[in-house]
C-alpha cells in the first residue's frame, strides 16, 4: 500500500474499508417483488407439541380414552380444556390465558406436515428443508436474500440458553451460503456472544488496535495488495464497533417497568424471566435492524430432546412450558403491534412435528410428523383466522395441508422473495431452500 | 416419499421441471403405475388426450390406480406436470468416453516450472521462504532455533529437514481428517462415541511420516482387515468409514437410519478417493457422469456385507503369557476346591433338581458358523472357569466346551458374530451367559448402533431366545455377543443401561458362548440333557476330566450358592487367589478401534428405485463402478478387496489425479482442479491439464510417494516465488501458532483427544468441558465432537465434518477478529508468553521486542518497528520497570497475536 493510499484510509477510518468490503460480500439477490414485510422472529418450539392439546381440540379422543389403538398403545384424551377465541373463533387450550387474548393477530395452521418422526432429521428439516446437515436454514437464506439492515450486527440472530437441540449446530449453519449469514448465537446467561465483552479498557485497546493497523498496513506495503488481507484488517474496525453495539442492544434497562412486566420480567420463576427477556431482548434485535431473530424456548429437564418432548408426563411438561413462554410471546405481540411493528415483523411459531393422539402411558404422546398446528402473525400473514384441519383423531391432515416447504416458500414471499429464484450455485446446481418443492400459501395472506 | 437431498450434495442438473419430474412425478408413476403401465408413451398419450387427469382424480368411469387413489399431493404433482407440457426427461446416458478425467493418465515429461513458465520466478526473501515452508509442511512457524539452522542451509536442506519433522505427519494427517469427514462421535440425538476414531488419527501421521505408498494407503482404508500379508495396523484404516453420523434408532421402524449411513460412506469414499459424486445416483442414473443407480447399489450391497464393528488391536498371542500363568493357577485352584467340595457334599446326599425329560433336540436346527474376534474368545475345554478379581467370591463361573472371553480375565475384548440369520425360521435361541454389562446386539442392515441390543447379565449358562426378524425378508440381520469394549453402544445415553457409574465405566465384561440353534417352536431348548451325580461331577472335575454335563450342573450349583465359593475356603486357596489377582491386575486395558470386518456371506442389494426401499427393484451384483469394468468378488466377502484394488490402481485415472490436486491445494491453498472433491463434468476443469497430468504420472512411478511429490512441488521455483498466493493460516495451524509462540505448546505426538473448552458443557449428549488451553496440545488432538466442536476453531472455518471436505472455506468474519482480541485462550497464551518474557534477562525493552519479533515472525525487526513498539510500550506502561511489568509484556504479545503477519502464510 502506498503513502497516499493509507492517508487516504486512515483518514476516513479505516472502517471506510470494511464498509467497502462488506458492501462486496453482501451482495444481495433480492426482493424479487415488493416486500410485505422486512422482519422475521421464529419463536421456535422444540421437541414437538402436542397439537390436540393445544390448538386442535379432539372430543372424539377423549370419547375413546383408555381404549386400545394399535398393540398396548391406548387412545389419549384432551388434558386441557378448549376456548373458542377472536372474531375466528379459534380453539385455544388453557395451556395459553396470555395468547387467548391476541388471537385476532394470529393465523392458526393444524394442517401441517412433516416427514420425519425423528428430532434429529425432523429440525433439520424444518430450519433447512432437507433432512441432513449442510445446507443453508432458513434464516441464513433470508439474510443472503435480503442483507441485514445493519451494519453493526449480524443478519440472522440466535436466542437461547445454551441447549444443543438433536442435529446439532447443522439446524442453524449457513452451509454453503457466505459464512456471514451464518447465525450468531446469543446466549440468555454469561457473555450473551462469544468474545463479545472487550478483553481491555477501551484506551488499551484503541491504542493496541492503532498500533496492529499501522503494522497491517506496513505489512500490505511489504506483499502488495491483497483483498484477504485488506479485509482481514477491515474486520477488526466492525469487531470494534460490535463490542459497543451487541451489549447496546442487549440491554434492557431503556425499557420502561411497564414494559418489562408486560414481558414477564417481574416473574418469581426463573425460566419465564428469561424467555421473557429473550422475546423482549427479539423486539430489541428487531428494531436495530437484525433481520431474522430465532428464539428457542428453554430446556427446562423434562426431555433431552426439546423442551415439548413429552413421551411421559404431558401434562406436567406441557403445563411448565407453556407456563414459562405464554406471558413473553404474548407480550411480543402486544408490544410489536403498540410500536406498530407487528406488519413489518412477522413472527411464527412452530416445532418439528406434532403428537400421536395415543399413549404408551396415559400420560404422554410420542412423535407425529403427519399433522401438527403452527400459528403466524404480522407480517403480512392474515390476521385472526385459522386454516387446514385434521381428522377426528388428530391423526391425519383431513384438508389443506401445508408442507415445511409450503411455509418456507410462504415466509420467504412475505419477504419479497421468490423461492423458486432465491438460488445458490453450489455442486454445479443452482440449489434453492425448497428444493423442486414448495407453494406460497395464498390462502394465509391478508 | 423418500426425500432426494442425495441430489443437491454432489451435483446433478439446474433447478428445473426435470428436477420436478424426477423427484415429485416419477417415483409416484413408477411405484404406483408402472406395474401395469411400464412405458412413458402410455403416460404421454394419456396426458395428450386430457384422459390422465380425470382418471388418477377418479372423476370419470376410468378410475386409476384401480385399487385406490393417489393421494392428494401425488395428484397435484401429476396435475402441474401436465399443465407445464407433460415432458418427459430423455433417459440420456452419459457417456465416460469424452469427459478429460476419465481419460488415461498421459506421462508429461517436463518440470513443474516448465508447465507453468515459472523457471525464472524471483524468489522469496530466505527468511520468508523459511516460515513459508514451515508453515505449509508442519503447520507451525519455525521456532528461532530452526530459523538459525536453516538460514545457513541450501534451500533442498531446509526442505530435508521439514519433511523429516514428526509435525509434518500431524500437519497432513489433519488436511486428510477433512477429507474423510473426521469426527469422534456419531452426533445425531445423542452423540454416541465413535470408540477409537483417535487412533485412526494417530494411524494417519504415522502413515504420513513413515510416506506410507497412497496406494497402500488407500487399500488400508478401503479393506485393511483383508489384505494379505498386511501391517498389523492396517485394519485402522477402514475407520474410515465408521466416522460419520450415525442414528440409535431401531433400524426396521426407520429404516432411513441404516441406507443414509452407508450412503454417506459411499458419498465420502467416491469424493475422497475419485472426486466423483457417486451418491447422486442413490436414486437415479447420475444426471452428468456416466454412474447408473445399479452401479450405487452394487456398492451398497458391498458395504451392506461389510459390517460396522469394533476391533480390537490385540490379539490372542498379546495375552499368551497372562493366559498360561493364569492357567497352571487355575489347575492349582482346581484342586483345590474340588478337595473342599467333596468334602462338603456327602455321599448319598439328595439332588436339587430331578431330571429332566427326554430331549426334543428335533426341533432345534443347529446354528453354525459363528466368527469369533477378539483376545478374549478362548475355546474352553469343559470345566474350565472363571476367577473373580475382586471381592469374597473365588470363581465367576465353570464352563462347558464352548467360547468363554473371561478364562485368564474379564478385561479381554471380544466379540462373536453369527452368520447371516436363516429366513426360514422364526427364532434363534442362544446358550449364553455372561456378566457386567457384556451384552447381545441384533444388527438389522447393518445398522451402526441400532437399539435392538440387551445386557447379558446372568452367569448361568441359559438359553436366550430371539426373534430372527426372518418377516424382515429385505433386511439383512446378525447377531453378536460383545464385551462392553467391543458394543458400539457403550457409554450408552443416560438412563438406557440401568447401571451403576462404576459399572458403566469398567472395561470389564464377559460372556459365554456355547452354541446356537434356530427353531420355528415358541419355546426354548432344554438347558440340561442329563444332570449328573453331583460327588462325580465334583470328582470328574478335581481331576481335570468333566462332561459337559458336569460342568454345566457343578455352575448350576454354584449360581445357586450349593457349592462353597469364598475364596477364604482354605489358606491354600486364598494364596493362589490373592496370587491370580496380583497377576490379573498386571494384564493392561485392551485397545480397540472402530472398524469394518466381513461376514461369512456377501449380500447383494437390489436397486431401490428413486430411492425408495419399500419397492425393491432388480438386484445387482456387488461391484463397482461399471464405468472401471466388473468385480470379480467371491461370495463369501463384501467385495472390499476388490474394491480397494480397483480403486488403488494404476489403471484407475482418477485415483493419482484427485490426489496430486489434493497435495496441490493444500500447498498452494487452490487446486490445478479448483473443485477438489469433484472431477465430473460438473466440476472445475483443471487449470493446467498437463501439470496435472505430470503429476500424476511421476506419482504413479514414484511408487505413490506423498513427500517425493510434496518435496518436488516445494522445491520448484513456483513454490518459492514472491509470486506465492499469500492465505491465511487454516484454524488449526492460528491456534498452534498462538501455542507456539507463548511457549505452551506440548510437542509431544498422539493420544487419546482432549475435549474442546467449553463454558457449558452439556453431558447429556457427551459435550464435556476442556481446559481452556486444551493441555497445550495441537488442534489435531482436541476432541471433534460432532453437534459442537472446538468454536474457537470453528471461528477460523474448521468444517463440519459431514462428507469429504478437501478444500475448505476461508472466511473474513469479523468473530475471528474478536476471537484474537478477546478470546479468553488467546489472552492466555499472551500472559503465559509474558510470564516466559519476564524470565529472559534482557537488557532492554528493545532487546526484549527484538526478540518477541523474532519468535513470532521469524525475522528481525525493523528499527522503525522497534521504535513502534517501543512507543507502544510506553502508551502502555509508565517508564519506571518496564522490563518486569507482567502486564505490560502481556499487551504486547497479544498484540503480535493480532497482527495480519502472524495469521497469513507470507
Amino acid at each position: 500500500m502506498n503513502r497516499r493510499r493509507w492517508l487516504q484510509t486512515a483518514a476516513q477510518g479505516f472502517g471506510w474499508v470494511a464498509f467497502q468490503s462488506l458492501l462486496a460480500e453482501e451482495r444481495r439477490i433480492g426482493p424479487h417483488f415488493p416486500a410485505k414485510t422486512k422482519n422475521v422472529i421464529f419463536l421456535f418450539m422444540p421437541g414437538g407439541i402436542s397439537h390436540m392439546d393445544t390448538f386442535d381440540p379432539k372430543p372424539k379422543l377423549s370419547e375413546l380414552h383408555g381404549k386400545i389403538s394399535k398393540g398396548k398403545r391406548t387412545w389419549m384424551g384432551m388434558t386441557w380444556k378448549f376456548e373458542q377465541c377472536g372474531r375466528a373463533g379459534v380453539p385455544v387450550s388453557e395451556l395459553f390465558p396470555h395468547l387467548k387474548t391476541v388471537m385476532d393477530e394470529i393465523t392458526v395452521v393444524r394442517s401441517m406436515v412433516s416427514e420425519f418422526p425423528l428430532h434429529a432429521r425432523s429440525n433439520i428439516f424444518l430450519h433447512t428443508g432437507r433432512n441432513i446437515g449442510g445446507f443453508p436454514c432458513l434464516g441464513s437464506w433470508i439474510t443472503y436474500g435480503l442483507g441485514s439492515e445493519s451494519r453493526n450486527l449480524p443478519g440472522y440472530v440466535l436466542l437461547h440458553d445454551g441447549t444443543v437441540p438433536p442435529g446439532g449446530l447443522e439446524n442453524f449453519s449457513n452451509g454453503f451460503l457466505p459464512a456471514t449469514h451464518q447465525a450468531t448465537s446469543m446466549l440468555s446467561e454469561g457473555s450473551p456472544v462469544a468474545n463479545i465483552k472487550p478483553a481491555d479498557t477501551d484506551y488499551i485497546q484503541k491504542t493496541k488496535l492503532n498500533w496492529i493497523a499501522r503494522q497491517d498496513h506496513e505489512l500490505l506495503g511489504k506483499i502488495g495488495a491483497s483483498d484477504a488481507v485488506e479485509s482481514a484488517i477491515a474486520n477488526y474496525e466492525l469487531a470494534y464497533r460490535m463490542q459497543a453495539v451487541v451489549p447496546d442492544v442487549l440491554n434492557l434497562d431503556k425499557e420502561s417497568e411497564a414494559t418489562k412486566r408486560l414481558y414477564g420480567l417481574d416473574s418469581e420463576h426463573k425460566a419465564k424471566r428469561t424467555y421473557g427477556m429473550q422475546c423482549l431482548r427479539a423486539r430489541r434485535l428487531v428494531e436495530a435492524g437484525v433481520r431474522f431473530v430465532e428464539v428457542i424456548s428453554p430446556d427446562l429437564g423434562f426431555s433431552m430432546n426439546g423442551t415439548w418432548d413429552q413421551h411421559d408426563q404431558l401434562k406436567k411438561g406441557h403445563e411448565t412450558n407453556s407456563m414459562v413462554t405464554d406471558q413473553g410471546v404474548t407480550a411480543l405481540l402486544k408490544d410489536l403491534r403498540s410500536r406498530g411493528l407487528l406488519e413489518e415483523t412477522m413472527v411464527v411459531w412452530a416445532g418439528e412435528f406434532g403428537r400421536t393422539p395415543d399413549s404408551t402411558n396415559g400420560d404422554g404422546r410420542d412423535h407425529h410428523p403427519e399433522c401438527f398446528s403452527v400459528w403466524m402473525a404480522g407480517g403480512g400473514f392474515q390476521r385472526g383466522a385459522m386454516y387446514g384441519s385434521t381428522d377426528e383423531l388428530g391423526a391425519k391432515v383431513a384438508e389443506n395441508p401445508v408442507t415445511v416447504h409450503d411455509l418456507h416458500a410462504t415466509m420467504l414471499h412475505l419477504m419479497g422473495l421468490d423461492h423458486k429464484r432465491l438460488t445458490y450455485r453450489f455442486g454445479g446446481r443452482d440449489v434453492s431452500l425448497t428444493d423442486v418443492h414448495g407453494r406460497v400459501v395464498r390462502e394465509l395472506l391478508a | 416419499m423418500f426425500r432426494l437431498a442425495c441430489l443437491l450434495l454432489g451435483a446433478a442438473a439446474l433447478w428445473s421441471a426435470d428436477d420436478f419430474f424426477e423427484t415429485s412425478v416419477r417415483p409416484v408413476l413408477a411405484r404406483n403405475c408402472q406395474g401395469c403401465h411400464p412405458t412413458k408413451e402410455h403416460f404421454l398419450k394419456a396426458a395428450a388426450n386430457g384422459k390422465l387427469i380425470p382418471a388418477i382424480r377418479r372423476e370419470g368411469a376410468l378410475k386409476m390406480p384401480p385399487n385406490g387413489a393417489l393421494e392428494a399431493p401425488a395428484i397435484a404433482a401429476i396435475e402441474k406436470w401436465v399443465a407445464q407440457g407433460a415432458v418427459w426427461p430423455a433417459d440420456k446416458k452419459p457417456a465416460a468416453g469424452a469427459h478429460w478425467a476419465f481419460q488415461p493418465v498421459k506421462p508429461v515429461p517436463s518440470s513443474i516450472d516448465e508447465l507453468l513458465q515459472t523457471a525464472s520466478a524471483a524468489s522469496a526473501p530466505p527468511l520468508t521462504l523459511i516460515r513459508r515452508l514451515s508453515l505449509v509442511l508442519t503447520g507451525l512457524p519455525p521456532t528461532e532455533d530452526e530459523v538459525r539452522r536453516y538460514s545457513s542451509m541450501a534451500y533442498p536442506q531446509i526442505v530435508d529437514a521439514i519433511l523429516a519433522s514428526p509435525h509434518y505427519g500431524e500437519r497432513w494427517a489433519r488436511h486428510w481428517m477433512d477429507v474423510v469427514r473426521f469426527a469422534e462421535t456419531h452426533g445425531y440425538e445423542w452423540n454416541y462415541e465413535i470408540q477409537g476414531a483417535w487412533r485412526y488419527r494417530d494411524y494417519l501421521i504415522r502413515a504420513f511420516n513413515e510416506n506410507l505408498p497412497y496406494n497402500q494407503l488407500v487399500r488400508e482404508h478401503i479393506a485393511g482387515d483383508l489384505l494379505p500379508n498386511a501391517r498389523p495396523e492396517a485394519v485402522t484404516g477402514t475407520a474410515f468409514f465408521r466416522l460419520g453420523e450415525a442414528g440409535h434408532d431401531d433400524c426396521i421402524e426407520f429404516r432411513s437410519i441404516c441406507l443414509d449411513v452407508i450412503d454417506n460412506q459411499i458419498d465420502t469414499l467416491g469424493k475422497a478417493f475419485q472426486g466423483l459424486t457417486i451418491s447422486c445416483a442413490r436414486c437415479h442414473d447420475h444426471k452428468i457422469d456416466p454412474i447408473p443407480t445399479a452401479d450405487y447399489h452394487a456398492l451398497l450391497g458391498v458395504l451392506e456385507s461389510s459390517r460396522q464393528v469394533i476391533k480390537p488391536l490385540e490379539n490372542a498371542s498379546f495375552y499368551a503369557n497372562f493366559a498360561q500363568k493364569t492357567g497352571e493357577l487355575k489347575a492349582k485352584i482346581r484342586t483345590e476346591l474340588a478337595g473342599l467340595w467333596l468334602q462338603e457334599w456327602s455321599p448319598g446326599q439328595s439332588q436339587p433338581l430331578s431330571q429332566p425329560p427326554p430331549d426334543a433336540a428335533s426341533d432345534f436346527t443347529p446354528f453354525e458358523g459363528w466368527l469369533p474376534d477378539g483376545p478374549g474368545l478362548t475355546q474352553v475345554q469343559p470345566g474350565d472357569f472363571a476367577l473373580e478379581t475382586e471381592g469374597e467370591d473365588a470363581l465367576t463361573a465353570i464352563f462347558p466346551k464352548g467360547w468363554f472371553t473371561n478364562a485368564t480375565s474379564d478385561k479381554l475384548s471380544a466379540a462373536m458374530r453369527s452368520p447371516l440369520l436363516p429366513k426360514d425360521k422364526k427364532y434363534i435361541s442362544l446358550l449364553v451367559s455372561g456378566g457386567k454389562l457384556a451384552a447381545r446386539r441384533t444388527v438389522i442392515d447393518n445398522g451402526v448402533i441400532g437399539e435392538n441390543y440387551d445386557p447379558i447379565q446372568d452367569p448361568v449358562l441359559h438359553w436366550l431366545k430371539l426373534p430372527t426378524l426372518a418377516e424382515q425378508k429385505n433386511y439383512p440381520v446378525w447377531i453378536e455377543l460383545v464385551t462392553k469394549t467391543q458394543n458400539p453402544r457403550i457409554p450408552d445415553r443416560p438412563g438406557r443401561l440401568k447401571a451403576s457409574k462404576e459399572a458403566l465405566a469398567s472395561d470389564r465384561s464377559w460372556f459365554g458362548f456355547v452354541r446356537a440353534v434356530v427353531h420355528d417352536v415358541d419355546r426354548k431348548p432344554p438347558l440340561f440333557s442329563k444332570i449328573p451325580d453331583t460327588r462325580a461331577a465334583i470328582q470328574a472335575w478335581g481331576e481335570n476330566r468333566a462332561t459337559d454335563d458336569d460342568a454345566l450342573w457343578l455352575n448350576w450349583l454354584l449360581q445357586n450358592g450349593l457349592l462353597t465359593n469364598s475364596r477364604h475356603g482354605s489358606a491354600t486357596l486364598e494364596a493362589l487367589i490373592g496370587e491370580y489377582r496380583a497377576l490379573e491386575a498386571t494384564i493392561p486395558a485392551p485397545r480397540v478401534v472402530s472398524a469394518l470386518t466381513d461376514g461369512s456371506q456377501g449380500v447383494d442389494f437390489p436397486v431401490f428405485p428413486y430411492g425408495d426401499w419399500k419397492s425393491p427393484g432388480k438386484i445387482v451384483p456387488r461391484g463397482y463402478l461399471s464405468l472401471f469394468g466388473k468385480l470379480d468378488i467371491p461370495a463369501n466377502s463384501s467385495g472390499r478387496l476388490q474394491l480397494a484394488e480397483a480403486i488403488a490402481t494404476p489403471d484407475n485415472p482418477l485415483t493419482a489425479r484427485v490426489m496430486v490436486n489434493r497435495l496441490w491445494h493444500w500447498i498452494f491453498g487452490r487446486g490445478i482442479v479448483p473443485t477438489v472433491d469433484n472431477f465430473g463434468r460438473v466440476g472445475e476443469p483443471p487449470s493446467n491439464p498437463a501439470l496435472l497430468d505430470h503429476l500424476a504420472s511421476r506419482f504413479v512411478q514414484d511408487n505413490w510417494n506423498i513427500k517425493n511429490l510434496v518435496r518436488e512441488i516445494v522445491l520448484s521455483k513456483a513454490f518459492q516465488s514472491r509470486n506465492y498466493p499469500v492465505h491465511r493460516l487454516d484454524a488449526e495451524a492460528v491456534r498452534d501458532s498462538i501455542l507456539a509462540t507463548s511457549g505452551r505448546l506440548d510437542r509431544r505426538l498422539y493420544g487419546e483427544s482432549v475435549s474442546p473448552f467449553r463454558e457449558t458443557p452439556k453431558e447429556y449428549r457427551r459435550l464435556f468441558a476442556g481446559p481452556l488451553d486444551g493441555e497445550g496440545r495441537r488442534s489435531i488432538y482436541l476432541k471433534v465432537t460432532r453437534m459442537e466442536w472446538s468454536q474457537f476453531l470453528e471461528t477460523f472455518d474448521f468444517p463440519a465434518p459431514l462428507t469429504a471436505r478437501g478444500a475448505r472455506d476461508v472466511t473474513n468474519v469479523p468473530a475471528q477478529a474478536l476471537a484474537l482480541l478477546n478470546d479468553p485462550f488467546v489472552i492466555e497464551q499472551a500472559g503465559v508468553w509474558a510470564d516466559a518474557l519476564l524470565r529472559d534477562n534482557a537488557a532492554s525493552p528493545e532487546e526484549r521486542l527484538e526478540s518477541m519479533v523474532r519468535r513470532a515472525f521469524g525475522r528481525p525487526a525493523t528499527p522503525a518497528e522497534i521504535q513502534n513498539l517501543r512507543q507502544l510500550v510506553a502508551q502502555l506502561a509508565d517508564p519506571d520497570h518496564v522490563l518486569t511489568n507482567r502486564t505490560v509484556w502481556k499487551h504486547v504479545a497479544h498484540t503480535l497475536f493480532n497482527l495480519k503477519e502472524f495469521i497469513y502464510i507470507p
